[in-house]
């Protein structure tokens, strides 16, 4: 179960007749439960365009997709049960806040399912589990979804993707135009719904620092293919990030400088300021 | 010698609260300003005032000693250019090319002129690959990059980035921030409005805003000094200097700072 790509390809025509491969040649697995993945690489290095393949909004050119034991190829096929599995891998575009469109938050979350033919009553049940799910009240369920923060639009639209109990929720850059403190709590926020329901999460960022401190695997793109499939500590520790041209955590970043500055033995491989400063603590009293 | 002056201005965008409150303050030509806060503390507003989008209900702008209005707004936007967060927002060419060339088109640049400068500033935000690409197809952080060559081609005397780098990844992000550098340092005014410490502590300047007022304004080293400043508005210290405050060594706190002012 889980979403497996098997040398997926896709190729974009583009205005001038050239044509480009967005990802290319890409195999990975990634299960239905327990997993929590950061994706990263530069603008332009396929991330959408492979989250947009993980519930079929779009097809390989070459390769194929095997999601929730349907088969994804090339063409559009009959026989696959596209709502089905778009309901198993929910996505959460780029700045979700602009597709909200209904007059109140409950009408907004419950549009979802009441498209998958869930029962009135249910959907409704339904987006109010959504919205304590994302850290808001019940109150909010009658309120006007454009008169709300940038913060809690967000929130909304991520309801209304969790209302259709997706096993797996895919995120293309949910934290982009938040400030620090509200990036640091939709993250919790985004772990904590991981560790609640178990649901996969996969989430696209460039923050190193949050990649560092919330994620268990982290997926490199470059150019379109895969460089790296693996834990963040072993990425930050191999010579992948120079490859890249990626950047390191800033704590490991300050903590590098200090090493190679002073000559002391410090373990630079730190993910929070807190425990930066153990660590620095701990080598100053040995000194 | 001040190449802004805001005196006093309010703006609301519903009766029941001000978005800026009696907001002053003067930029001086050449400056790199970087403005912090947390969402909803108005900078986006007070940067829509700077280039004449949003008229404040009281209290006056001076862009170069000269009044803001309905008159001169169209002038006066020759000299600020401004780039938004969210690029979709920004699009009217058919190809990459017609896009960066929209804003020059407006300034009357010469042909000749202007396709040098587009095949120049595409190269310089690394999308010279694209220009006959249609903006629709390319990535999030790719169409930031085509909007921000668009403006940087007009020229004009200042430039606001209203978090036009939250979107690039950090190698583009580097890139662009030594570009402005540069641009800076052959007189362009910046103003950086960000939620990224470490964008903010390359300017000259910081201004931090709360609730539509200044809560601080000065220099950056002053500013980075204040973590009280920081904690009380829900921003973040650079990593660096949150572990300096966190251990008691000299030495080592000395360290983290420097290392700061080489980022």
């Amino acid at each position: 179960m889980g979403i497996r790509f098997y040398n997926v390809t896709h190729e974009y025509d583009s205005y001038s007749k050239k044509t480009y491969k967005a990802i290319q040649n890409i195999s990975l697995s990634i299960e239905s439960k327990d997993e929590f993945i950061a994706l990263v690489g530069h603008t332009g290095s396929g991330k959408s365009t492979l989250a947009k393949h993980m519930n079929a909004l779009m097809f390989p050119t070459e390769g194929y997709l095997n999601i929730f034991n349907e088969t994804i190829t090339k063409k559009r096929d009959k026989k696959v049960k596209y709502n089905n599995l778009r309901r198993q891998v929910g996505l959460v575009f780029q700045f979700p806040e602009y597709q909200l469109f209904e007059e109140t938050v409950e009408k907004d979350i419950m549009f979802g399912p009441l498209n998958y033919k869930v029962p009135f009553e249910e959907a409704k049940r339904l987006a109010k589990e959504a919205i304590q799910l994302v850290g808001l009240d019940d109150s909010y369920l009658k309120r006007n979804p454009f008169n709300l923060s940038g913060g809690e639009k967000k929130r909304v639209s991520i309801a209304g993707i969790l209302a259709m109990d997706p096993k797996i929720l895919v995120l293309d850059e949910p934290t982009s135009g938040l400030d620090p403190h509200g990036r640091q709590v939709l993250m919790e926020l985004f772990s904590d719904i991981h560790r609640k329901t178990g649901k996969s999460v996969i989430i696209i960022t460039h923050d190193m620092d949050l990649v560092y401190r919330y994620f268990k695997r982290v997926i490199v793109l470059k150019d379109g293919m895969l460089s790296f499939d693996g834990s963040p500590d072993d990425l930050f520790r191999s010579d992948i990030i120079e490859q890249n041209h990626l950047d390191l955590p800033n704590t490991v970043k300050a903590l590098k400088y200090i090493k190679d500055k002073q000559g002391i033995n410090l373990d630079i491989y730190q993910k929070t300021p807190e425990e930066a400063a153990i660590e620095l603590r701990r080598v100053m009293t040995h000194e | 010698m001040s190449i802004i002056d805001v005196e006093q201005i309010s703006f609301a965008y519903s009766e029941e609260k001000r978005t800026l409150n009696q907001v002053s303050f003067t930029i001086e030509k050449g400056e790199w300003i970087a403005i912090l806060g947390h969402n909803g503390s108005g900078k986006s507003t007070l940067a829509k005032t700077l280039v004449g989008l949003l008229e404040p209900q009281s209290g006056e702008i001076r862009i170069d000693s000269i009044k803001l209005s309905e008159e001169t707004a169209f002038d006066l936007r020759k000299k600020v250019g401004i780039v938004f967060q969210n690029p979709d927002n920004q699009f009217v060419g058919v190809t990459v090319r017609d896009d960066i060339a929209f804003g020059m088109e407006n300034l009357c640049i010469p042909r000749d002129e202007m396709l040098k400068r587009i095949e120049f500033y595409a190269q310089k935000v690394g999308m010279e690959q694209y220009l006959d690409k249609q903006p629709s197809n390319l990535s999030g952080g790719q169409k930031q990059r085509v909007a921000i060559a668009g403006i940087l081609a007009m020229r004009s005397d200042i430039l606001i980035f209203d978090e036009a780098t939250s979107m690039l990844d950090p190698y583009t992000r580097n890139d662009l921030i030594r570009y402005i550098q540069s641009l800076n340092q052959e007189g362009f005014t910046i103003i950086m409005i960000t939620h990224d410490v470490n964008e903010a502590i390359l300017a000259d300047k910081i201004m931090i805003m709360k609730q539509g007022e200044i809560a601080a304004f000065d220099n950056t080293h002053t500013i980075l000094e204040k973590k009280e400043l920081f904690d009380e508005n829900h921003l973040e210290l650079p990593v660096a200097l949150e572990i300096a405050s966190l251990i008691e060594d000299i030495k080592l706190k000395e360290i983290l700072w420097e290392f700061v002012s080489t980022m």
